[in-house]
Protein backbone atom coordinates (compact mmCIF):
# COMPACT_ATOMS: atom_id res chain seq x y z
CA UNK A 1 0.00 0.00 0.00
CA UNK A 2 1.16 3.55 -0.90
CA UNK A 3 0.53 6.45 1.48
CA UNK A 4 0.82 9.96 1.04
CA UNK A 5 1.97 13.01 3.51
CA UNK A 6 -0.57 15.67 3.19
CA UNK A 7 2.79 17.82 4.69
CA UNK A 8 5.46 17.36 2.19
CA UNK A 9 3.77 15.16 -0.72
CA UNK A 10 5.98 12.26 -0.33
CA UNK A 11 4.36 9.04 -1.46
CA UNK A 12 5.42 5.68 0.61
CA UNK A 13 4.85 2.22 1.28
CA UNK A 14 3.23 1.07 4.01
CA UNK A 15 2.50 -2.41 5.21
CA UNK A 16 0.25 -3.77 8.21
CA UNK A 17 -0.96 -0.32 9.52
CA UNK A 18 -4.11 0.23 11.48
CA UNK A 19 -7.05 2.61 11.43
CA UNK A 20 -5.41 5.01 14.55
CA UNK A 21 -1.81 4.43 14.46
CA UNK A 22 0.68 7.34 13.91
CA UNK A 23 3.51 7.21 11.84
CA UNK A 24 5.93 9.23 10.72
CA UNK A 25 6.85 10.58 7.14
CA UNK A 26 9.67 9.18 6.49
CA UNK A 27 10.42 12.41 4.28
CA UNK A 28 9.76 15.27 5.98
CA UNK A 29 9.36 13.66 9.53
CA UNK A 30 5.67 14.52 10.54
CA UNK A 31 3.68 12.56 12.55
CA UNK A 32 1.11 11.03 10.59
CA UNK A 33 -2.36 9.33 11.37
CA UNK A 34 -3.95 6.38 9.72
CA UNK A 35 -7.31 8.06 9.09
CA UNK A 36 -8.49 4.80 6.56
CA UNK A 37 -6.53 1.83 6.93
CA UNK A 38 -7.93 0.53 3.27
CA UNK A 39 -7.45 2.47 1.28
CA UNK A 40 -4.49 4.47 2.75
CA UNK A 41 -6.07 7.78 4.33
CA UNK A 42 -3.31 9.85 6.30
CA UNK A 43 -4.51 12.88 8.00
CA UNK A 44 -1.92 15.14 10.32
CA UNK A 45 -1.60 13.66 13.73
CA UNK A 46 -3.30 15.95 16.67
CA UNK A 47 -0.58 17.60 18.66
CA UNK A 48 -1.41 17.49 22.12
CA UNK A 49 -1.35 20.98 23.58
CA UNK A 50 -3.69 23.52 25.77
CA UNK A 51 -6.64 24.32 23.44
CA UNK A 52 -7.37 27.15 25.62
CA UNK A 53 -11.27 25.90 25.40
CA UNK A 54 -10.91 27.10 21.84
CA UNK B 1 27.86 31.08 -6.32
CA UNK B 2 25.49 32.34 -4.06
CA UNK B 3 23.36 29.89 -2.22
CA UNK B 4 20.23 30.81 -0.58
CA UNK B 5 18.75 29.47 2.61
CA UNK B 6 14.97 27.61 3.28
CA UNK B 7 14.53 28.15 7.36
CA UNK B 8 12.18 25.63 8.32
CA UNK B 9 10.97 23.00 10.44
CA UNK B 10 10.57 20.29 7.79
CA UNK B 11 10.29 20.49 3.91
CA UNK B 12 6.30 20.45 3.63
CA UNK B 13 5.23 21.06 -0.01
CA UNK B 14 5.65 25.18 0.00
CA UNK B 15 9.43 24.82 0.50
CA UNK B 16 9.75 22.14 -1.96
CA UNK B 17 8.46 24.24 -4.45
CA UNK B 18 10.75 27.23 -3.67
CA UNK B 19 13.31 24.86 -3.62
CA UNK B 20 12.53 23.56 -7.14
CA UNK B 21 11.82 27.34 -8.30
CA UNK B 22 15.08 28.65 -7.32
CA UNK B 23 16.65 25.63 -9.04
CA UNK B 24 15.32 26.64 -12.31
CA UNK B 25 15.92 30.13 -12.02
CA UNK B 26 19.53 29.07 -11.50
CA UNK B 27 20.24 29.21 -7.31
CA UNK B 28 21.11 26.66 -4.98
CA UNK B 29 18.92 26.74 -2.49
CA UNK B 30 18.80 24.40 0.82
CA UNK B 31 16.61 23.72 3.58
CA UNK B 32 18.18 25.17 7.48
CA UNK B 33 16.62 23.32 9.65
CA UNK B 34 17.60 25.20 13.13
CA UNK B 35 16.62 22.42 15.45
CA UNK B 36 18.99 21.59 18.17
CA UNK B 37 21.82 24.05 16.46
CA UNK B 38 23.39 27.12 18.80
CA UNK B 39 23.52 30.54 17.43
CA UNK B 40 27.14 32.12 17.00
CA UNK B 41 26.41 35.57 16.37
CA UNK B 42 28.89 35.72 13.25
CA UNK B 43 28.10 36.41 9.92
CA UNK B 44 26.24 33.63 9.45
CA UNK B 45 24.50 32.37 12.38
CA UNK B 46 22.51 29.73 11.33
CA UNK B 47 24.78 27.46 9.89
CA UNK B 48 23.42 24.53 7.15
CA UNK B 49 21.56 21.49 9.09
CA UNK B 50 23.33 18.20 9.64
CA UNK B 51 22.19 16.83 6.89
CA UNK B 52 23.66 19.46 4.33
CA UNK B 53 26.88 20.48 6.80
CA UNK B 54 29.82 21.21 4.97
CA UNK B 55 28.03 22.66 1.79
CA UNK B 56 28.01 26.35 0.90
CA UNK B 57 26.74 29.16 3.66
CA UNK B 58 23.48 31.16 2.63
CA UNK B 59 23.19 34.56 1.51
CA UNK B 60 19.76 35.34 1.34
CA UNK B 61 17.62 33.46 4.14
CA UNK B 62 13.65 32.52 3.05
CA UNK B 63 11.88 32.59 6.77
CA UNK B 64 9.38 29.77 6.34
CA UNK B 65 9.48 29.03 9.96
CA UNK B 66 5.91 28.26 11.02
CA UNK B 67 6.83 27.87 14.83
CA UNK B 68 6.84 32.07 15.59
CA UNK B 69 8.76 32.14 18.62
CA UNK B 70 11.42 30.46 17.49
CA UNK B 71 11.46 32.29 13.88
CA UNK B 72 10.97 35.74 15.24
CA UNK B 73 14.56 34.93 17.31
CA UNK B 74 16.10 33.44 14.63
CA UNK B 75 15.08 36.08 11.76
CA UNK B 76 16.26 39.07 14.24
CA UNK B 77 19.13 37.66 14.66
CA UNK B 78 19.66 37.14 10.97
CA UNK B 79 18.98 40.80 10.58
CA UNK B 80 21.43 42.00 13.23
CA UNK B 81 24.39 40.10 11.42
CA UNK B 82 23.24 42.18 8.03
CA UNK B 83 22.15 39.27 6.37
CA UNK B 84 19.62 39.47 3.86
CA UNK B 85 15.90 37.42 4.40
CA UNK B 86 12.93 37.20 2.50
CA UNK B 87 10.43 37.36 5.70
CA UNK B 88 6.71 39.57 6.95
CA UNK B 89 8.78 42.57 7.86
CA UNK B 90 7.08 43.47 11.24
CA UNK B 91 5.20 40.47 11.40
CA UNK B 92 8.05 38.24 11.52
CA UNK B 93 9.46 39.19 14.52
CA UNK B 94 6.53 40.80 16.24
CA UNK B 95 3.34 40.12 17.47
CA UNK B 96 -0.40 41.09 16.37
CA UNK B 97 -0.59 44.10 18.58
CA UNK B 98 2.57 45.06 16.75
CA UNK B 99 0.97 44.93 13.04
CA UNK B 100 -2.19 46.56 14.24
CA UNK B 101 -0.41 49.03 15.56
CA UNK B 102 1.45 50.05 12.39
CA UNK B 103 -1.31 49.04 9.91
CA UNK B 104 -3.36 51.35 11.71
CA UNK B 105 -0.72 54.02 11.41
CA UNK B 106 -0.53 53.38 8.20
CA UNK B 107 -4.22 54.84 7.97
CA UNK B 108 -5.02 50.78 6.42
CA UNK B 109 -8.37 49.81 6.99
CA UNK B 110 -9.04 47.66 10.16
CA UNK B 111 -11.84 46.59 11.94
CA UNK B 112 -12.39 48.34 15.23
CA UNK B 113 -9.75 46.86 17.51
CA UNK B 114 -9.20 47.05 21.25
CA UNK B 115 -6.03 45.88 22.90
CA UNK B 116 -6.71 43.87 26.47
CA UNK B 117 -3.91 42.61 28.60
CA UNK B 118 -6.02 41.65 31.72
CA UNK B 119 -9.55 39.17 31.53
CA UNK B 120 -11.85 41.58 32.30
CA UNK B 121 -10.35 44.20 30.02
CA UNK B 122 -11.33 41.84 27.50
CA UNK B 123 -14.49 41.13 28.30
CA UNK B 124 -14.98 45.11 28.69
CA UNK B 125 -13.95 45.23 25.15
CA UNK B 126 -16.02 42.49 24.05
CA UNK B 127 -19.11 44.15 25.64
CA UNK B 128 -18.01 47.53 23.73
CA UNK B 129 -17.59 46.05 20.82
CA UNK B 130 -20.55 44.20 20.60
CA UNK B 131 -21.80 40.26 19.41
CA UNK B 132 -20.01 38.48 17.64
CA UNK B 133 -16.43 39.59 18.25
CA UNK B 134 -13.34 37.78 17.67
CA UNK B 135 -10.36 37.30 20.46
CA UNK B 136 -7.03 37.42 18.60
CA UNK B 137 -4.25 36.16 20.96
CA UNK B 138 -0.83 38.36 20.17
CA UNK B 139 1.36 35.36 19.60
CA UNK B 140 0.44 34.07 15.89
CA UNK B 141 0.75 30.83 17.12
CA UNK B 142 -2.49 30.89 18.86
CA UNK B 143 -5.24 30.90 16.31
CA UNK B 144 -8.03 33.70 16.65
CA UNK B 145 -11.56 32.32 18.15
CA UNK B 146 -14.92 33.89 17.78
CA UNK B 147 -16.88 34.97 20.53
CA UNK B 148 -20.47 34.58 19.33
CA UNK B 149 -22.10 35.41 22.82
CA UNK B 150 -21.29 36.60 26.25
CA UNK B 151 -21.23 33.06 27.25
CA UNK B 152 -19.03 31.81 24.66
CA UNK B 153 -16.65 35.05 25.53
CA UNK B 154 -16.40 34.68 29.66
CA UNK B 155 -15.56 30.62 28.97
CA UNK B 156 -13.21 31.49 26.40
CA UNK B 157 -11.10 34.81 28.43
CA UNK B 158 -11.41 33.42 31.46
CA UNK B 159 -10.13 30.16 30.40
CA UNK B 160 -6.89 31.24 29.09
CA UNK B 161 -6.61 33.65 32.52
CA UNK B 162 -6.90 31.49 34.47
CA UNK B 163 -5.21 28.40 33.02
CA UNK B 164 -2.42 31.02 31.24
CA UNK B 165 1.06 32.00 31.90
CA UNK B 166 -0.20 35.65 31.85
CA UNK B 167 1.04 36.09 27.93
CA UNK B 168 -2.01 34.13 26.79
CA UNK B 169 -4.36 37.19 28.46
CA UNK B 170 -2.90 39.53 26.05
CA UNK B 171 -4.76 39.63 23.30
CA UNK B 172 -6.50 41.98 20.19
CA UNK B 173 -10.68 41.92 20.47
CA UNK B 174 -11.99 42.63 16.98
CA UNK B 175 -15.16 43.73 16.27
CA UNK B 176 -17.38 40.74 13.79
CA UNK B 177 -15.78 37.99 12.92
CA UNK B 178 -14.41 36.93 9.03
CA UNK B 179 -15.50 33.07 8.59
CA UNK B 180 -16.60 32.89 5.23
CA UNK B 181 -16.57 36.55 4.05
CA UNK B 182 -12.50 36.66 3.84
CA UNK B 183 -9.90 35.56 1.98
CA UNK B 184 -5.83 35.67 2.53
CA UNK B 185 -3.54 36.99 -0.48
CA UNK B 186 0.09 35.88 -0.59
CA UNK B 187 2.37 39.11 -0.84
CA UNK B 188 5.58 38.79 -2.82
CA UNK B 189 7.79 41.61 -3.43
CA UNK B 190 4.70 44.12 -2.86
CA UNK B 191 2.57 42.10 -5.33
CA UNK B 192 -0.19 40.06 -4.43
CA UNK B 193 0.42 37.16 -6.53
CA UNK B 194 -2.33 34.36 -5.23
CA UNK B 195 -5.18 34.04 -3.06
CA UNK B 196 -6.52 31.28 -1.30
CA UNK B 197 -9.55 30.33 -3.84
CA UNK B 198 -11.90 32.72 -1.96
CA UNK B 199 -14.61 34.58 -3.05
CA UNK B 200 -13.79 35.97 -6.59
CA UNK B 201 -11.26 39.42 -5.21
CA UNK B 202 -12.01 42.28 -7.23
CA UNK B 203 -9.29 45.18 -7.03
CA UNK B 204 -9.80 46.96 -3.67
CA UNK B 205 -8.96 43.59 -1.79
CA UNK B 206 -5.64 43.03 -3.43
CA UNK B 207 -4.52 46.13 -3.51
CA UNK B 208 -5.58 46.16 0.33
CA UNK B 209 -3.22 43.85 0.75
CA UNK B 210 -0.43 45.07 -0.93
CA UNK B 211 -0.77 48.40 1.18
CA UNK B 212 -1.03 46.20 4.50
CA UNK B 213 2.57 44.48 3.58
CA UNK B 214 4.13 47.71 2.09
CA UNK B 215 3.54 48.98 5.56
CA UNK B 216 4.97 45.93 7.34
CA UNK B 217 7.66 46.00 5.33
CA UNK B 218 7.16 42.72 4.36
CA UNK B 219 8.54 41.00 1.79
CA UNK B 220 6.18 37.42 1.85
CA UNK B 221 3.12 37.43 3.48
CA UNK B 222 -0.33 36.55 3.96
CA UNK B 223 -3.06 39.50 4.14
CA UNK B 224 -6.31 38.26 5.44
CA UNK B 225 -8.59 40.25 3.99
CA UNK B 226 -12.05 40.52 5.13
CA UNK B 227 -15.39 42.13 3.59
CA UNK B 228 -17.73 44.56 6.28
CA UNK B 229 -20.66 46.48 5.82
CA UNK B 230 -18.02 49.44 5.76
CA UNK B 231 -15.88 47.55 2.80
CA UNK B 232 -13.22 45.29 2.81
CA UNK B 233 -10.51 45.52 6.13
CA UNK B 234 -7.14 44.15 6.87
CA UNK B 235 -8.17 41.32 9.34
CA UNK B 236 -5.20 39.55 10.41
CA UNK B 237 -1.84 38.47 8.77
CA UNK B 238 0.16 35.40 8.12
CA UNK B 239 3.84 35.64 8.55
CA UNK B 240 4.19 32.43 6.79
CA UNK B 241 1.66 31.66 4.80
CA UNK B 242 1.00 28.44 2.63
CA UNK B 243 0.14 28.30 -0.70
CA UNK B 244 0.40 24.79 -1.93
CA UNK B 245 -3.16 25.27 -2.87
CA UNK B 246 -2.97 29.46 -3.30
CA UNK B 247 -4.80 30.48 -7.28
CA UNK B 248 -2.39 32.72 -8.72
CA UNK B 249 -3.63 36.39 -9.62
CA UNK B 250 -1.71 37.24 -12.30
CA UNK B 251 -0.61 33.83 -13.70
CA UNK B 252 2.87 33.56 -11.78
CA UNK B 253 3.00 31.14 -8.84
CA UNK B 254 4.04 32.39 -5.76
CA UNK B 255 7.01 30.12 -5.66
CA UNK B 256 8.33 31.50 -9.05
CA UNK B 257 7.51 35.29 -7.38
CA UNK B 258 9.75 34.39 -4.43
CA UNK B 259 12.74 33.30 -6.85
CA UNK B 260 12.67 36.43 -8.86
CA UNK B 261 12.65 38.28 -6.18
CA UNK B 262 15.80 36.18 -4.74
CA UNK B 263 17.55 36.78 -7.63
CA UNK B 264 17.06 40.91 -7.43
CA UNK B 265 18.04 40.38 -3.85
CA UNK B 266 20.98 38.58 -4.12
CA UNK B 267 22.41 40.94 -7.34
CA UNK B 268 21.72 44.42 -5.65
CA UNK B 269 24.06 42.31 -2.78
CA UNK B 270 26.30 41.12 -4.74
CA UNK B 271 29.28 44.33 -4.29
CA UNK B 272 28.78 43.94 -0.72
CA UNK B 273 31.00 41.93 1.27
CA UNK B 274 31.07 43.71 4.38
CA UNK B 275 29.01 42.26 7.06
CA UNK B 276 27.13 44.91 8.69
CA UNK B 277 25.96 46.83 5.76
CA UNK B 278 24.23 49.93 6.36
CA UNK B 279 23.34 50.28 2.77
CA UNK B 280 21.08 47.25 2.78
CA UNK B 281 18.94 47.23 -0.23
CA UNK B 282 16.24 46.33 1.99
CA UNK B 283 13.04 49.29 2.73
CA UNK B 284 12.78 49.89 6.83
CA UNK B 285 10.34 47.71 8.36
CA UNK B 286 7.58 50.27 8.67
CA UNK B 287 7.50 53.74 6.78
CA UNK B 288 8.49 57.09 8.07
CA UNK B 289 6.73 58.14 10.78
CA UNK B 290 5.37 54.76 12.09
CA UNK B 291 8.08 53.85 13.77
CA UNK B 292 10.31 56.28 16.62
CA UNK B 293 13.83 57.12 15.84
CA UNK B 294 15.11 54.87 17.95
CA UNK B 295 13.71 51.82 15.92
CA UNK B 296 10.82 50.90 18.22
CA UNK B 297 7.34 51.35 17.90
CA UNK B 298 5.78 53.75 19.63
CA UNK B 299 2.50 51.99 20.79
CA UNK B 300 1.61 54.55 23.20
CA UNK B 301 1.55 57.37 20.88
CA UNK B 302 0.20 55.10 17.91
CA UNK B 303 -2.89 53.84 20.37
CA UNK B 304 -5.71 56.42 20.01
CA UNK B 305 -6.85 56.33 23.30
CA UNK B 306 -6.05 54.19 26.85
CA UNK B 307 -8.47 53.49 29.00
CA UNK B 308 -9.48 51.45 31.42
CA UNK B 309 -6.69 48.86 30.14
CA UNK B 310 -7.78 48.65 27.10
CA UNK B 311 -6.07 50.12 24.21
CA UNK B 312 -8.55 51.71 21.42
CA UNK B 313 -7.53 52.11 17.61
CA UNK B 314 -8.84 54.22 15.65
Amino acid sequence: MTGTCPECAAEFELSGVEQGEIVPCPECGVELEVLNANPVQLGLAPEEGEDWGE
Amino acid sequence: MATVGVLCGRMRVEEKLLVAALAEAGVVAEPVVPTGLPLPPSRHPLPPAPAFAGGPQTDLLIDRFPERAAGAALIAASRATGSATIDAGLAATGDRLTVATALAAAGVPRPNTHFAWSAEAALAAVASLGYPATLLPLAYRSAATPLLDIDAAEAVIEHRAVLGNGVETLALVQAGVAVGCSSCFVVVDGEPVASDGGPEPDAVAPNLAARAAHALGARLIGVVVAETTHGPVVWDVQPVPEFRHARPLSGRPVAEAVAAMAIRLLKARAPQQEPMDPHDPRPVLAPAGHLNGHGNGNLRAEAGEVRDGVALFA
